[in-house]
């Protein structure tokens, strides 16, 4: 008897649990938004501009390396989109158009498709392009001057500016209270505590993220501004506001978090976050530089590798 | 429920084995038993280089959804313990390990067997894992890679008792039978029924597309013809419809770090992949650990990707057996 029944051949196993990167990539954004809509609204059309403008070119300048190398149209998984949304959380509402658009090339073209694309860029592609404009053309990213022309019911001035210059009594000025609902100038989705927050325990709790990345980033960042307080408080703010200013919650929730430049096991992932939040913390208070997440994560992300080598034996491979 | 294909009892009677199941004995075994229900493997036992320490009576079953071989244990107990008897009689050794699910370990005592329990998580029940963690304990301090074990499941140990005391041969396989709909079902069907035989049976009806899964949903293989006959191992089939199959793709690995958190063996499966899909099978063999692997498929079922990450470490193995094969023969 022979039938024409065609069945579906293919290897074990038959299940699957259903994930998959574009689903991971859907839920990170919709968590970003808990951050971002606020900025929007803080900052009206210029923030919702930049977001677009970034998002879109972000999945463009993708689209062109999958033509030129004729890979595989990858946009589809929502990788680039999120690049896009990353680097748009961490600019000014007032970032021109070209800078942008020339972050989102240094993102994804110089920081993840240059290296074979996803899963293959050993630093955070939004962290990399973010540190590189902000090299380049640093003034656009002074948030006091760029931010001048908005008046706002509360103090108009970055926080860790005002740290770095005139020590704890200014940080003091800053109640957390307005620091956590995002009453503070700063990037379009990297002020709003509460946002970041929830969006990370969401993502944490989903699995989206790793749990473990986060909270030892953000215990770094804690163990790290106490032990400064601690040895002089006049110059050195308090835990609380290092936590709640700059690119720290964005940082631990979202950029650290980033799959591909970050640790696997258990232990490598506590220490790279632990790390990376002192690291920050470092840069803030005795550093050049006026927030440190930035470096701090492109330190650890240079470091990922050595640290994912501790691990557990795998079996039958002696003691 | 038992589906009988052409009226006759599923036995045979073999006219040689009647004489010779009178003196049990291992070369006997050999020769008659190997394609009995539960697929006995008497080889090792003539593998001079590694003697049998230890015999290992599977209560369990090695994949999901899959109730073979606790069946036998809740419902025939006494059919297990027969064939313990006799299989340590004619090896020669004391006792047997039997391997039960926790909530079977009552049931089990009776069998006069050392019982050991595996909890019921998948894949606590992998031969690889047992001989590691529950054995571990048992024996003392020699190293397991030496001293041979010789596993056989709870199905296979009541044939061999049934074959000796009936002096006929048994070829009743029980198989889990999963429809579509996902319901599951026991039947008893003789080895070597064509599958379409069994899906007249339960009215089921396959169109293009769907998959049909020989074994478990981890471990299986899937066939490409309702001719395909039930095997002596064949513990459980499983009808997939099209609309419940994932698509598979080769995305490359974006590290997430599923697969090595899932990992029983602790392999570093993000950097395995990367040497597997390059083909680079001997790096992955000497760096990546590619021979720890126990085969359970867990990194294939997690796998954000959706990378066949299984079929890849299946693919370099056997490529990498294959060679060694040919170089042997060479040499
Ligand atoms: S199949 Fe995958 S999860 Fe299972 S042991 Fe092998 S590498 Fe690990
Ligand atoms: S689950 Fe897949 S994508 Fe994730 S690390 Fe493992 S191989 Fe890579």
């Amino acid at each position: 008897m022979h039938s024409t029944l065609k069945l579906t051949v293919s290897h074990a196993p038959f299940w699957h649990n259903g994930s998959s990167i574009s689903s991971k990539s859907r839920n990170i954004l919709l968590a970003s938004l808990l951050a971002v809509i606020p900025g929007c609204y803080q900052y009206g059309f210029p923030a919702v501009g930049v977001v677009t403008m970034s998002i879109a070119s972000a999945i463009l300048w993708e689209l062109l390396i999958n033509f030129i190398s004729r890979r595989p149209i990858s946009v589809g998984d929502g990788n680039a989109a999120l690049i896009g949304m990353m680097l748009a959380m961490m600019m000014p509402a007032t970032t021109p158009w070209w800078a942008v658009v020339t972050g989102t090339f240094f993102a994804v073209v110089i920081g993840k498709e240059i290296f074979g694309g996803i899963g293959a860029n050993p630093f955070n592609p939004a962290v990399l392009a973010m540190t590189i404009l902000m090299l380049s053309w640093g003034a656009l990213f002074d948030f006091n001057a760029a931010l001048l022309n908005y008046s706002f019911d509360f103090k108009a001035v970055y926080p860790l500016v005002m740290s770095k210059s005139f020590g704890a009594s200014a940080a003091g000025s800053f109640s957390l209270m307005n620091l956590l609902q995002g009453k503070q100038i700063g990037g379009i989705g990297s002020t709003c505590g509460i946002g970041l927050i929830l969006g990370g325990v969401y993502l944490m709790i989903r699995g989206h993220i790793r749990w473990e990345i986060s909270i030892s980033f953000l215990v770094g960042i804690f163990a790290a501004a106490l032990g400064f307080n601690w040895l002089n408080p006049e110059l050195y703010a308090g835990p609380g506001f290092h936590l709640l200013t700059g690119y720290t919650l964005i940082g631990a929730f979202f950029l650290a978090t980033e799959d591909s430049s970050s640790p696997v096991n258990f232990i490598p992932m506590l220490l790279y976050g632990l790390f990376g939040g002192v690291l920050t913390v470092m840069v803030r208070n005795i550093g050049a530089h006026i927030d440190g997440v930035l470096y701090a994560i492109l330190i650890i992300n240079l470091v990922n590798p050595l640290l994912d080598k501790i691990r557990p034996k795998a079996i039958g491979k002696g003691v | 429920m038992t589906i009988d294909v052409d009226g006759e009892s599923a036995q045979t009677v073999d006219e040689s084995f009647k004489k010779v199941c009178q003196a049990p004995s291992l070369e006997n075994a050999r020769d008659f038993l190997a394609g009995l229900p539960g697929n006995p493997e008497f080889k090792v036992f003539f593998d001079t280089e590694k003697p049998v320490k230890a015999i290992v009576v599977l209560g369990v079953d090695d994949d999901l959804l899959s109730t073979t071989n606790q069946y036998f244990v809740k419902n025939n107990i006494i059919a297990v313990k027969t064939g313990i008897d006799l299989l340590c009689k004619i090896v020669g050794i004391s006792s047997a390990i039997l391997i039960v699910p926790q909530h079977l370990e009552q049931v089990a005592k009776s069998s006069g067997a050392i019982i050991k329990t595996v909890d019921s998580e998948y894949p606590s029940a992998q031969p690889e894992l047992i001989t590691r963690h529950i054995l571990e304990t048992y024996e003392d301090g020699q190293s397991k890679s030496k001293s041979g074990i010789a596993f056989f499941s709870a199905e296979a140990v009541c044939a061999i008792g049934a074959a000796y005391n009936t002096g006929k041969l048994p070829l009743e396989k029980t198989v889990t039978f999963v429809s579509k709909d996902g319901k599951k079902r026991l039947v008893s069907v003789p080895i070597g029924t064509p599958l379409q035989d069994i899906l007249n049976e339960f009215n089921e009806t396959l169109n293009d597309g769907d998959r049909v899964i020989y074994g478990g949903p981890m471990k299986g293989i899937s066939v490409f013809s309702t001719e395909y006959p039930v095997q002596p191992d064949t513990d459980i089939i499983i009808i997939q419809d099209k609309g419940q199959i994932t698509e598979r793709n080769d995305t490359a690995c974006i590290n997430c770090g599923e697969c090595v958190r899932v990992c029983p063996a602790n392999i570093q499966i993000n950097l395995l992949i990367r040497f597997l899909e390059a083909g680079q099978y001997e790096e992955a063999a000497d760096l990546y650990d590619l021979y720890s692997c126990i085969e359970c498929g867990f990194c294939s079922y997690v796998c954000e990707s959706r990378i066949p990450i299984f079929q890849h470490i299946r693919l370099a193995k056997h490529t990498l057996d294959s060679m060694k094969a040919a170089e042997d023969t060479n040499a």
